[in-house]
């Protein structure tokens, strides 16, 4: 083959990877459209309850909510771009450990997903409440919907991301012996 | 100098060295094309974290051997490191003269070539980037261990492959 061959393609290529960019940049603006935009209009809902109601719950409850948004909002765009551009540049080694990071079910910085997601769950409470629904209820529907969404993640990854994490580890393995 | 020129400069500067890693990794001409493919996309992504920190050749290296590791068009594990007689560093495996004699036998080199592959993907690795004619420190930036375990590895793959090869001509 010859390099001629090989270079045929790459101002199309080029293109492409520009698409690609333009495509990750869009994605990456309406997750802040989602964080500027839906945020706001739930702090305005938020003052509007509050001050019709004049009841503290609806003001923590709403506030709650607003902050557990944004902490997953900022926590899914930190994932999303980790995750799009892997930078493979690094020394083979280095590359290999941060993938295998990447790749494993529980992360040390998915711990910020936590209290986004118990936020949630106050604004949730205290919006059931103010429907008249039982403290329990909302519990069980939460924690109920927050462990099947663990569950058929952890699934997931044992098929899809298991096998491919145990395949860099084995290659870390080799390196450093 | 935009992103397009400055990736355009690296890929004309470094295509030839892009296209051996290839040509280590895939025997068939259209695997060869699809993983070049897969190594720009992924130096276009790097290029934002381009440093100026190791030589733009070792930058390009690294990001070609991780490229074969992960390769997405096939599984790495049945990835075959194949080697040309002409390669000009290929003596560099077996530094051994008389060994360097009977490799000029077709049958001597078909046995390396099926000893190469049975070699694991990290040797691979070290045997790609030697057969380029990097040095030791060199390799060592690219895989990220130290130069004298760079050096340990090398002398084991080559002991190995002088073992299996010594036997082949008894």
């Amino acid at each position: 083959m010859t390099a001629h061959e090989f270079d045929t393609n790459l101002s199309k290529l080029t293109g492409k990877l520009k698409k690609e960019d333009r495509q990750y940049a869009t994605i990456v603006k309406a997750i802040q459209i989602f964080y500027w935009i839906f945020i706001p209009v739930f702090i305005v809902k938020t003052a509007r309850q509050y001050s019709d109601s004049q009841s503290i719950n609806d003001l923590i409850g709403g506030v709650a909510l607003i902050l557990g948004f944004l902490i997953i909002a900022l926590t899914f765009r930190k994932y999303y771009k980790d995750y799009q551009y892997v930078d493979y540049s690094l020394p083979t080694l280095e590359m290999l450990k941060k993938a295998t990071y990447r790749y494993q079910p529980f992360q040390k910085r998915g711990v910020w997903i936590i209290p986004g997601l118990l936020l949630m769950d106050v604004g949730l409470t205290f919006d059931w409440i103010r429907e008249g629904k039982s403290v329990l209820d909302s519990q069980v529907f939460f924690l109920g919907a927050i462990l099947f969404g663990v569950i058929i993640g952890l699934v997931i990854w044992y098929f899809k991301y298991k096998p491919l994490r145990d395949k860099i580890l084995d290659l870390v393995r080799e390196i450093e012996q | 100098m935009t992103k397009e020129e400055k990736f355009k400069t690296i890929v004309s500067d470094n295509g030839e060295r892009i296209r051996n890693i290839c040509r280590y990794y895939n025997s068939n001409v259209e695997d060869q094309k699809d993983m070049y493919q897969e190594v720009l996309v992924n130096i276009w992504k790097s290029l934002d974290s381009f440093r100026g920190d190791s030589a733009m050749s070792t930058w390009v290296y690294r990001v070609a051997v991780n490229t074969s590791l992960t390769f997405t068009g096939k599984a790495f594990r049945h990835m075959k490191l194949m080697v040309n007689s002409d390669t000009t560093n290929l003596n560099s495996i077996l530094d051994d003269e008389n060994l360097k004699q009977k490799l000029a036998e077709e049958k001597l080199f078909d046995r390396m070539q099926l000893e190469l592959n049975q070699l694991s993907v990290i040797d691979k690795a070290l045997i790609s980037l030697m057969l380029e004619g990097l040095s030791m420190k060199e390799i060592a930036e690219v895989i990220g261990i130290t130069e004298a375990n760079v050096k340990v590895k090398i002398h084991r793959i080559k002991s190995q492959l002088k073992e299996k090869l010594k036997g082949e001509q008894l």
